[in-house]
């Protein structure tokens, strides 16, 4: 506990090494260039480890980093027979702001087509965006003395050398610094954001949160970041020149990444450490060099999948962190909430009304001229064949889809041409029938997730970790600590995701639904695949929410369950409403019997 | 030894049979000790809740999950350590849950490659006629033959995974929940179907089913699985009389 509370004082012990090593080789050679490129290898893992969205050109913005630094603080005396038209000579600290800036600028270019195409295709726009920076590099000479590069002059403060050894002094802080913002900062609910659009994008959405938005400040923090590294890195030789940031630059950093393992500041030190020492501990191997580099590096990949940091980890016996560390508060605090509250603002008028909806997929039409009206406070089963259109109303009522014409309005708004996660802010919650829970999170952090709209702190305060971040994590923490307890998953509560029973995944789903503050909540087959145990509970879960005046929309298959539960019930058959009424009343349809009930069920099944 | 008929008949031999299977997902015990027997043109259905090891046993009969202890034996020869497509030429055929059509592919296209390992023994003609047969059966897939089978509706692709299952001539089919997602409507054709192909006796069935009524209803025999265990056996009807499974299973899918 003591030791906790103590160790950041252990980051003070590396500022002995410049004095303990001496020789500069070592020290600025090796060991300041690791610390430079930990700082990008981590703006990488931003985007490639939390976002999910693989770059190859993130030596563009390392290159505007450093050139913005060279440009800007490159004195004539030793640029004597360069082409540059202007020498602002700015001192170097200053100079990172329009470093950090610029590429920040750069990366926010990039986020508007990374939002339009993901995988190998976003991947190959990396590779061009990289490959335009480095050309403009080499052909604007006037701004930065092309294929000559800039030559920067040596770092003093008050006549005091700071480059060399010395560098180490002003790199090493700033590095833990930014690994400190960065750190909070993932561990928040932006972090949740960026992993929960990387394992869902749709179910993301649906928890309220704007993939273009938290996208694009994705790549701005990571190129940002990029830029920052770069701009150290202008002053590590004094000297930049274009073919440093090639093509081969940006691969080698994604090897560092990979090498070292995603996700974690140590692997990124670790990646960054490697490709830094061992091509030349290798250098005796001459012309097989980059061979037994390649070799040592399928090797690792292939027995180390998580990488150098996985193993590390692995060794000493550390698991990632679950958070289980406060569980005991999360009991205590969780103890005093109420998991639901009822709607403030229902208000008298439809939860849901959908007037003429017509959805059309090329020629097929999917809903055709849907109209449905459910009331606030009521629970409305929505049933119909296989393939239908009962999930595509789903997907209309959520803004997945958008209909080809008529309207979807919700207490009293017109919310047709509304996007997902504005609908969400709205108060409409949705379960997947295919779960969609975001695999590597933790159940709480997956009911994290669905609590996303509730946090207020900005970018700012998350990432310096003010007392009223941390405050707001904690609070969110216990809400969806008693919002698991609701659905019967308080034991799992620290477990990841993908590890979780079918059953308790589509608990989980419910409770990350719940935690959106629904006031209309669409549960697409909640039950399917449960057994008849799990169907009760899943049965009085669906009414302890509507007795908190949540409107309900279910869409389900098992008969038992939708009769008894729906105050009224609508069918649905290739598209178009061909039944409505009670339960009773559509049970004893001949068009539904024919068209979906069958014998079989409607001789077994109630009427009640 | 001695001449035909005057011994008593030996009971039927297991076409598969399987002693205190183990099965670990890392650190998780999901099968703790399982022993099923299995007789040739049989009808088995295994029921339990889910987390029981229901799925988890199919797969490492079909060779998906590898055992850490245990033996499967299938007709007097043992499956285990056998890769799956090993397992498809000894003629078990798996219908996983969630159906996992190719979805890219054809109907037709997913019916033929249900058929691989015939079509390269050099049996299209056949594998043809089998088709046609299949199209017969399920009029919905002839219709759709050229369809993307990602388009089909949840029914018609249990349907379509079902055939193609079929087209490799199983001597053991699998099926692992096959109602799961589908109208009541589409599983009452379901179950039509399993009893059809109980009736034909041509194929030993093991169904893995949630709708546990629907299942001992149309089953010879079953297991009930628990936290990676054999509960409880018997025919259908003996465990439907049974007061702890109708608790625990039979509950709100059928009263009385």
């Amino acid at each position: 506990m003591t030791l906790k509370r103590f160790w950041p004082l252990l980051l003070v012990v590396p500022l002995a090494i410049p004095a303990l090593v001496g020789n500069p080789y070592y020290v600025n050679g090796i060991l300041n260039r690791v610390l430079i490129y930990t700082m990008l290898v981590a703006s990488l893992d931003l985007m490639v480890g939390y976002v999910g969205d693989v770059s190859i050109g993130h030596a563009g913005f390392f290159a505007i980093g450093a050139y913005s630094v060279a440009v800007l603080t490159a004195q004539p005396a030793f640029n004597s027979d360069s082409t540059l038209a202007f020498f602002p000579q700015l001192p170097f600290i200053v100079a990172l702001v329009p470093a950090i800036l610029l590429a920040g600028f750069a990366g926010f270019l990039l986020g508007f087509p990374a939002l339009r195409s993901s995988g190998p295709y976003l991947a190959v726009i990396t590779i061009a965006y990289g490959l335009i920076i480095s050309t403009l590099i080499n052909e604007q000479e006037t701004l930065t003395n092309g294929t000559k590069g800039i030559t920067l002059t040596p770092l003093t403060l008050h006549g005091y050398q700071l480059s060399g050894s010395n560098y180490f002094y002003l790199v090493y802080p700033s590095l833990v610094a930014v690994l400190y913002l960065l750190r909070n900062l993932v561990r928040s609910f932006w972090g949740r954001a960026f992993e929960a659009l990387k394992y869902s994008a749709v179910a993301a959405e649906c928890c309220g949160i704007s993939r273009s938005y938290y996208k694009i400040w994705a790549f701005v923090l990571s190129a940002a970041l990029g830029g920052l590294a770069g701009g150290f890195f202008a002053q590590l030789d004094s000297y930049v020149a274009p073919n440093t940031f090639s093509y081969n630059f940006s691969v080698e950093f994604l090897i560092a990444l990979i090498f070292g393992g995603v996700r974690s500041i140590l692997g990124n030190f670790l990646g960054a450490f490697v490709i830094v020492v061992l091509p030349d501990l290798f250098s005796r191997f001459s012309d097989y060099r980059l061979m037994v580099y390649g070799t040592l590096l399928l090797l690792v990949l292939f027995f180390l999948p998580q990488g150098l940091a996985g193993a590390v980890r692995r060794a000493l016996r550390i698991g990632r962190r679950d958070g289980a560390s406060d569980r005991d508060r999360l009991i205590r605090e969780s103890a005093a909430l109420s998991p639901i509250a009822p709607p403030t603002s229902a208000g008298t008028e439809p939860a849901l009304e959908l007037r003429a909806v017509k959805m059309m997929f090329g020629g097929l039409t999917a809903v055709n001229e849907l109209s449905l009206k459910l009331q606030p406070g009521r629970v409305l089963g929505l049933i119909g064949p296989n393939g239908s259109g009962k999930s595509t109303t789903v997907n209309l009522l959520t803004g997945i889809y958008f209909p080809s014409s008529g309207q979807v309005i919700s207490f009293g708004e017109d919310l047709t041409k509304h996007k997902a996660h504005q609908r969400a802010a709205r108060g409409i919650a949705r379960t997947f029938q295919n779960l969609q829970l975001f695999g590597a999170l933790t159940a709480l952090e997956n009911v994290m997730v669905g609590l996303h709209l509730s946090f207020r702190c900005s970018l700012l305060e998350v990432a310096l970790g003010l007392p009223k971040a941390r405050r707001e994590e904690e609070v969110a923490r216990a809400r969806a600590y008693a919002l698991l307890r609701f659905v019967g998953l308080e034991q799992v509560a620290f477990e990841t995701a993908s590890n979780l029973s079918y059953g308790q995944a589509r608990h989980l789903e419910i409770a990350r639904a719940l935690a959106v503050q629904p006031r209309l909540l669409l549960l697409d087959e909640p039950a399917a695949g449960l057994t008849s145990g799990e169907i009760e509970g899943i049965n009085a879960l669906v009414r302890k929410v509507k007795e908190a005046g949540i409107s309900v929309l279910l869409i389900e298959h098992h008969m038992d369950m939708v009769m008894a539960i729906s105050d009224e019930v609508t069918v649905l058959d290739f598209g178009r409403k061909i039944a409505e009424g009670t339960p009773q009343v559509v049970q004893a349809d001949e068009k539904v019997i024919e068209a979906y009930l069958g014998k079989h069920v409607t001789s077994q099944v109630l009427p009640a | 030894m001695s001449a035909e008929g005057t011994v008593t008949p030996a009971p039927k031999p297991a076409l598969l049979s399987i002693e205190g299977l183990i099965v670990d997902y890392g650190k998780i015990r999901a099968l703790k000790g399982v022993s099923l027997r299995i007789a040739e043109g049989e009808l088995v259905a295994i029921i339990g809740s889910n987390g029981a090891g229901k799925t988890t046993t199919l797969r490492t009969i079909s060779g998906l999950l590898k055992p850490s202890a245990g033996s499967i034996v299938f007709e007097g020869n043992s499956l285990v350590g056998l890769p799956a497509h090993q397992i498809v030429a000894r003629r078990i055929a798996h219908v996983p849950e969630g159906r996992h059509v190719f979805a890219g592919q054809s109907v037709r296209d997913n019916l033929l490659l249900g058929a691989y390992l015939r079509i390269r023994r050099g049996e299209l003609r056949a594998v043809e006629e089998d088709i046609e047969g299949m199209y017969q059966t399920f009029p919905r897939l002839k219709e759709r033959q050229k369809q993307q089978a990602g388009t089909l509706s949840g029914g018609e692709q249990q349907m379509l995974a079902i055939a193609r299952a079929l087209l490799s001539k199983p001597k053991l089919l699998l099926l692992d929940e096959p109602s799961m997602g589908l109208a009541p409507v589409i599983i009452d054709e379901v179950f039509r179907l399993i009893e059809e192909l109980k009736r034909s006796r041509e194929t030993t069935l093991v169904l893995v089913e949630q709708l546990a009524y629907r299942a001992l209803e149309v089953a010879d025999r079953a297991y009930v699985l628990e936290q990676g265990a054999v509960r409880l056996s018997g025919t259908g009807r003996e465990l439907m009389g049974n007061e702890a499974v109708r608790r625990a299973y039979l509950g709100a899918t059928k009263k009385g």
